[in-house]
C-alpha cells in the first residue's frame, strides 16, 4: 500500500507539485534522519543533511523511473549526499573528515554499562563510523563502500574491524 | 542490536526544505533574465560607444579622473571573487544554461571594461566614457547581488 502511495505521490512531485512533496517528506523524514545521524554523528549536521537530501530529491525526482522502490532510491541518494558533503567539508576545511584522527568528544561510557548502538556510534571516529554504518547496518559491500569513499577495499575492512572492536569494547548490545 | 529504524529530526525540517525549493524556482525564473539583462546592457554599452555625448569642455579632467578612480575602487577584486564563489556555491542549484548565461554575462562585462579602458587611454578626459566604465562595474556588482538575493 505504501509503495502504491509512494508511486502516486512521486508522479505528482515529478509534475512539480510541491504539495505532494510534503507527505512524501513526512513519510521518510525520520528514516532519512536516522541514516544521516548515524553517518554524520552530529544531530544538527544530520538535520541539515536531511534538508539537502530532500532538496536534491526535488531536483532529481524526474530521473526516478520507478525501477526500484522510492525508499531504495532515496536511501542511495541520502548516502551519496552525506558522503559528498563530507568530502566537500574536508576540502573546505583542509582536514581529513574520514580519518580516524578525529574522535568524538563525548566521554566514553564505563565498560560495565550496556549501551545502545546509536549512542556508541556517535563516539566512533568518523571514518570507522561511516564504514560500520554502511556495512553492518545498511548492507553495503566492502567494494561498494570503497568505491563510495574513494578508498582501498583493504582500508575499508580495517576501519570496519576497528569500529567493531571499539563497539565491542563498549559492550554494545 | 538496539537500533531504531526511524529517529525523529530535532525540529520540523519541512519549512526549510520548502523555502529552499521555492527559492530555486524563483531563481530558475529570474536566472536567465538576469543573464540576458546584464548581457543586453553591456551589448548596448559596447555597441553604442558614444563619441562624447557630453560637451568635454564643460567637465574638468579632474572630475573625469575622479569618476574613473571611483569606478576602479568599486571594481574591488572581492566583487569578482564573491560572484564566482556565489556561482560555485550555487552550482548544484542552477541549471547549466543559467550558470553558463551568468558566466557569459560576466565575460561580456569584463570585455566591455577592457574596451572602455582602451578607449579611455585614447580619450582620458571623456566624461561619457568614464561614466560608462562606472556603469559596467556597477553591472558586475548588480549581477552579484541578484545572485546573492535569489534565495
Amino acid at each position: 500500500m505504501t509503495d502504491l502511495d509512494d508511486v502516486a505521490l512521486v508522479r505528482r512531485v515529478q509534475r512539480g507539485d510541491l504539495d505532494a512533496f510534503e507527505p512524501l517528506y513526512r513519510r521518510y523524514a525520520a528514516r532519512t534522519y536516522a541514516l544521516c545521524l548515524r553517518l554524520t554523528g552530529d544531530r544538527m549536521d544530520a538535520a541539515e543533511r536531511v534538508q539537502d537530501v530532500f532538496v536534491r530529491v526535488w531536483e532529481r525526482i524526474k530521473s526516478f523511473r520507478g525501477d526500484s522502490a522510492f525508499a531504495s532510491w532515496l536511501h542511495r541518494l541520502t548516502v551519496n549526499v552525506v558522503l559528498q558533503d563530507m568530502r566537500s567539508t574536508r576540502r573546505r576545511e583542509a582536514r581529513v573528515m574520514l580519518d580516524d584522527t578525529m574522535v568524538a568528544e563525548t566521554p566514553p561510557v564505563k565498560s560495565d554499562e550496556r549501551i545502545d548502538l546509536d549512542a556508541a556510534l556517535l563516539r566512533l571516529p568518523p571514518g570507522a563510523r561511516v564504514v560500520f554504518v554502511l556495512h553492518d547496518i545498511e548492507g553495503y559491500s566492502h567494494d561498494e563502500i570503497a568505491n563510495l569513499l574513494g578508498r582501498a577495499s583493504g582500508t575499508v575492512r580495517s576501519q570496519l574491524w576497528k569500529a567493531r572492536h571499539m563497539l565491542m569494547a563498549e559492550n554494545v548490545s | 542490536m538496539d537500533l531504531k529504524r526511524e529517529i525523529d529530526p530535532p525540529y520540523d525540517l519541512w519549512p526549510g526544505i520548502r523555502g529552499r525549493i521555492r527559492a530555486k524556482r524563483r531563481w530558475r525564473v529570474i536566472g536567465p533574465i538576469v543573464g540576458l539583462a546584464a548581457a543586453a546592457a553591456i551589448v548596448l554599452i559596447v555597441v553604442y560607444r558614444p563619441r562624447s555625448v557630453i560637451d568635454v569642455t564643460q567637465v574638468a579632467p579632474a572630475t573625469v579622473r575622479a569618476i574613473v578612480d571611483s569606478a576602479d575602487a568599486s571594481n574591488d577584486a572581492r566583487v569578482e571573487r564573491e560572484l564566482l564563489d556565489e556561482l560555485e556555491l550555487r552550482r548544484g542549484e542552477l541549471r547549466p544554461e543559467t550558470e553558463a548565461s551568468v558566466r557569459g554575462s560576466l565575460r561580456t562585462i569584463d570585455s566591455a571594461i577592457t574596451e572602455l579602458r582602451a578607449e579611455l587611454a585614447r580619450r582620458p578626459n571623456d566624461p561619457a566614457l568614464a561614466q560608462l566604465l562606472a556603469e559596467a562595474y556597477a553591472h558586475k556588482v548588480d549581477l552579484m547581488k541578484l545572485l546573492a538575493n535569489a534565495s
